[in-house]
């Protein structure tokens, strides 16, 4: 099969896919369909390559797939084991799989082959999206195994993560560093190199044979922490065993715990952000970087950041054509943008995508629409045709982990972030998630952290940033001016919550649309903040309740136990009082000899049904007949005649010697 | 700086402490300040609002049952919507809360309730079942801002709670300042758990209650539970679900396996996403009856430990506050004051503290 989205494996700057091997091609199946691809590549990266760029649809429109959006697969034969489910994105590509999808209203067998000659259905997985939450993860159900406990938990394999886990072991601590992705390093080659920085690659080598020298530490790739709690955590991770890819679910806990989650790219919010060929510029930049993947040959950025302009021109060295950046931001200035220039890619400023929408045919692309990105001036320009836009939006601290843990978050009205608050104090933040910019300061920042959980003195970090004259400072995540055309669905993060933007009309009711039936992404709350859906000063406790991960409740067997007999008193303390200060216990026996369940009340008239004017009650039923009551003191002067009302009225009863004085609760 | 009075001063944010401000303030010509936290919809549930409870006393019942007709009463004239009628279950698997529902379930039925006993095993899984038919639970959405518009026609002030000073005094009143304003209270009433804990030292609290975890946890769209408000009574956890096929709302009781709790409480619908989580803690009587009144070191009225029926309370607790209180409210009110130990514990009521946390 063809990988028409495949990058020359001699495309400059890296861009053929380091994480591949050339000369080790390999073939797998997928619904039925063969998949070409390389020694290296992920499931995903291999599909993407081979030009399925879709999920299916949601509302009768296309969904991207994309690392944060695409279904699990299972190997082909209806396995229920939820560990045989994994997910795409992290699962190596390995010749010979025979995989399916999992969702939603997927066809199988022949249902399924048939659809593939559907019109469209060559570069979609045609998953069934509507329904508050497709796209399952089996392996949140699974318990898991619980591993040995260590000292220092690190989260994240970036450049912060890997100097925490250092810094630990160097302190002597047993180290896990886990990381999602089949590699460590994060993002910083996507930043390049800065100044007189150490590169990226230089330090990632560094940092990585450190590490693979150093006994007390663990790394753990492909593996994606699912909850976080002051001391431990819950992660899924995908390993090769007799060379096929498996999950398992592991609990650790640890004395410590470091999250260098980096941060995370806002999707900008217009209608049609999430269709097939729209992408953020991370994602974008490690696909090509990676696995040598590029999504069409004709691009379009629209952006808000300096970095766009460093990626738009790698792109072009690699044979893709610019067609266009676009800037939200009025004149910006910065080195990237004067190489692009100098380059010849045509650039505009002051411009947001006001929509992206696809065409009636596959080949018609997509026609993107801009505004004036300033409120007052409602002027749209005429749309361009391209085949994938790249969308740069503002960043945000990947706080989920965070907020799990129960740490704070608040927002910051200037970054447009939600930004982390207090919390427990065995949980330290390093690198990008604690606001770190700079490759040496998250390296830094580290060690900083690992010196404050283990209560060393503080290491100092330093992050200089560039002055605002010479690099025109990163504006926030662009929104797009509300138009009521009611084309295109837009939504507020590029998650699984796929959460929408209201239309205009309905701005007002927010809730409606943040919904309450699913988790949302941070991500999620930081757009409806920026989109006024939700008050400002409600942001953090949204995020704090809402921004909890995936979480699967199933029933795990958890069972109520009887406590131990004897462990009730004889006289259940919401009876105390009830029949006066000294009751007694009085046999009761029943005129036509049924027993009476507890609860029955004993009366001394049979038109009395006023339980405030029983004289007693059933506390348990005797075993041939009536029950024994509790009574309130009865002198012998009184009535004579008892009745017991149960289900079928008042049943006439003659009552016994008391017996002596009952304990009461 | 001369200030304004007023009668009452209400601290409070849930409809309990709405509906006895604005009660005050209509029924008995009172006037009356309201100190709370204005209704979010973007925080989750932290509370059931419903017409019966699990209590085994006659007079409860019978305070229950009149301030349910009146309470809807009032809420019917306030605005469409705001409550619906539920048959709730409430679930015992233990022989003592099994015992306890048998005694509710014959009170509730003296009290003019049908209240039926449920032992499908299609229905309940363990135990025994006690449904009561036709309850009143309040739709949380539609009630906060339909009361907060009532307390506005009723001439209640309210005060933000976040930006309101408070002084309370020995003698039970208190100086409220907002901004630049001054209100004179001449009478304050802590009417719920965050008033209470916020405007009272600790150690005048702990004499009388005491904090309980309570994690409020919201799932995806589900399919229907066995009714729209299930109480596992030994498992610590209340369920609601509106819509029959809606995101269900789960109280859990506890810190300790909240999620496995919950879990086992919908095995029929399981596996189920996780949509927001949020933990917090509320106040329970000592002795498991309710509280109206002071305690040691304040003079300040407390209303607490009504549990899920604290807002039918409110015509009767209104009643007592304005003096107009019959024979019978203030027998019951009495014996739950919060100086008399003795009689207290005469008054107390089935207690779930202490059940929950069994794992097998």
């Amino acid at each position: 099969m063809k990988q028409p989205n495949r990058l020359a494996a001699d495309a400059p700057h890296g861009f053929g896919g380091g994480e591949l091997d050339r000369e080790r091609p390999l073939r797998f199946r997928l619904d039925g369909r063969s998949i070409g691809g390389y020694a290296g590549d992920t499931v995903l990266s291999a599909v993407l390559a081979a030009g399925i760029d879709t999920a299916g649809k949601r509302g009768g429109e296309e969904i991207g797939l994309g690392e944060r959006f695409a279904p699990a697969v299972t190997p082909a034969g209806g396995s229920s084991d939820p560990l045989q489910a994994l997910p795409m994105d992290r699962t190596p590509a390995i010749d010979g799989l025979d995989l399916v999808t999992l969702g939603t209203g997927r066809a199988a067998g022949w249902g399924r082959r048939l659809r593939r000659l559907l019109p469209g259905a060559g570069h979609s997985l045609r998953q069934s999206l509507d329904g508050p939450t497709p796209l399952r993860a089996p392996w949140l159900q699974v318990p898991g195994e619980t591993l040995e406990e260590t000292d220092t938990i690190v989260v994240g394999g970036g450049l912060a993560g890997m100097s925490a886990a250092l810094a630990a072991a160097a302190a002597g601590d047993r180290v896990v560093l886990l990381e999602r992705r089949p590699m460590l390093g994060g993002d910083a080659r996507f930043f390049g190199p800065v100044g007189d920085e150490e590169t990226p690659d230089a330090a990632i080598a560094r940092l990585s044979a450190a590490l693979a020298g150093a006994p007390n530490v663990t790394v753990l790739l492909r593996s994606e922490v699912l909850g976080a709690w002051p001391t431990g955590i819950r992660a899924h991770q995908v390993e090769l065993r007799d060379g096929r890819p498996v999950g398992r679910v592991v609990t650790l806990a640890g004395k410590r715990l470091v999250l260098a989650t980096g941060t995370a790219e806002r999707l900008p919010v217009f209608p049609g952000n999430r269709a097939p060929a729209v992408s953020g510029t991370v994602m974008a930049f490690h696909r090509a970087d990676r696995y040598g993947v590029w999504l069409g040959r004709r691009v379009l950025f629209s952006t808000t950041r300096n970095t766009a302009y460093r990626l738009a021109m790698l792109a072009k060295d690699a044979g893709i054509e610019v067609q266009r950046i676009v800037d939200t931001r009025l004149n910006p200035q910065s080195r990237f943008i004067d190489f692009c220039k100098a380059s010849g890619i045509t650039s505009a400023s002051g411009l947001v995508v006001r929509e992206a929408l696809p065409g009636k045919h596959r080949r018609d692309g997509l026609a993107v629409g801009f505004a004036v990105a300033i409120e007052e001036v409602e002027q749209d320009t005429e749309p361009l045709v391209t085949e994938q836009v790249i969308a740069a939006g503002g960043w945000q601290p990947a706080l989920a982990l965070w907020l799990m843990a129960g740490g704070g978050c608040r927002w910051n009205a200037e970054a447009a972030q939600l930004q982390p608050g207090e919390g427990p104090a065995s949980i330290a933040l390093a690198g990008a998630v604690a606001g770190w910019l700079g490759h040496t300061a998250c390296q830094q920042s580290g060690k900083a952290a690992v010196a404050r959980l283990l209560g060393r003195p503080p290491v100092a970090v330093t992050d200089p940033q560039i002055e605002a004259i010479y690099e025109t400072p990163d504006g926030i995540t662009p929104v797009a001016p509300q138009r009521n055309s009611g084309r295109g669905h837009a939504y507020l993060d590029g998650g699984r919550s796929l959460t929408l933007r209201p239309p205009p009309s309905r701005e007002a009711d927010g809730l409606r649309f943040l919904g309450t039936e699913r988790a949302l992404s941070v991500g999620d709350v930081a757009a409806a903040v920026q989109t006024e859906l939700v008050p400002v000063a409600q942001a953090g406790v949204i995020a704090a309740e809402r921004c909890l991960g995936a979480v699967d409740i199933t029933d795990s067997g958890w069972r109520v136990v009887a406590p131990a007999a004897g462990s009730e008193p004889a006289v259940p303390s919401y009876l105390a009082g009830r029949f006066g200060t000294k009751p007694q216990l009085v046999p009761v026996t029943a005129a036509d000899g049924r027993s009476f369940e507890p609860g029955c009340l004993l009366y001394d008239s049979s038109d009395t049904t006023d339980p405030r004017l029983a004289i007693g009650v059933i506390l348990r039923p005797a075993p041939g007949s009536g029950g024994l009551a509790l009574a309130r003191r009865l002198s012998r002067q009184q009535a004579r005649r008892y009745f017991v009302r149960d289900s079928s009225g008042p049943i006439p009863v003659t009552l016994g010697e008391p017996l002596p004085s009952p304990g009461s609760g | 700086m001369a200030g304004k009075t007023c009668d009452l001063a209400i601290f409070g944010s849930t409809p309990l402490a709405q509906l006895l401000a604005g009660l005050l303030a209509a029924e008995h010509g009172q006037s009356v300040c309201l100190v709370g936290t204005p209704w979010s919809p973007f925080h989750l549930p932290r509370r059931f609002d419903l017409s019966v409870v699990p209590a085994t006393r006659p007079e409860t019942w019978a305070l229950l049952a009149e301030g349910t007709a009146e309470t809807l009463r009032l809420l019917a004239g306030i605005g469409r919507g705001l409550f619906e009628r539920v048959d709730p279950l409430v679930i015992g698997e233990t022989a003592a809360s099994i015992d306890m529902l048998a005694h509710l379930r014959h009170v509730a039925s003296g009290t003019g309730l049908a209240a039926e006993r449920v032992t499908d095993s299609r229905i309940v899984a363990a135990g025994t079942g006690c449904r009561i038919r036709d309850a009143a639970l309040l739709v949380t959405g539609r009630l906060e801002p339909a009361l907060e518009s009532w307390l506005d026609r009723q001439g209640v002030q309210r005060l933000p709670a976040d930006h309101t000073s408070a002084s309370l005094r020995r003698d039970g009143s208190a100086q409220l300042q907002q901004g630049g304003e001054i209100v004179d209270a001449r009478r304050v009433v802590l009417a719920d758990d965050a008033a209470i804990r916020r405007h009272l030292p600790a150690e005048i609290v702990a004499k009388v209650l005491q904090p309980r975890a309570v994690s409020s946890v919201v799932t995806e769209p589900a399919r229907p539970l066995a009714a729209p408000f299930v109480h596992y009574l030994d498992r610590g956890v209340m369920l609601g679900q509106r819509g029959g096929r809606g995101p269900v709302t789960a109280l859990a009781d506890g810190d300790q396996e909240v999620l496995p709790r919950i879990g086992s409480c919908l095995a029929a619908q399981v596996p189920l996403l996780r949509a927001g989580q949020t933990r917090f803690e509320r106040l329970e009587t000592l002795d498991g009856a309710p509280l109206v009144g002071s305690v040691a070191g304040s003079k300040a009225t407390l209303i607490a430990g009504f549990g899920v029926g604290g807002a039918f309370f409110a015509p009767a607790l209104a009643r007592l506050l304005a003096g107009a209180a019959s024979a019978a409210e203030e027998s019951y009110f009495a014996a739950r004051g919060g100086a008399r130990a003795a009689a207290r514990r005469q008054a107390a009521d089935w207690t779930d503290a202490g059940r929950t946390g069994h794992a097998a």
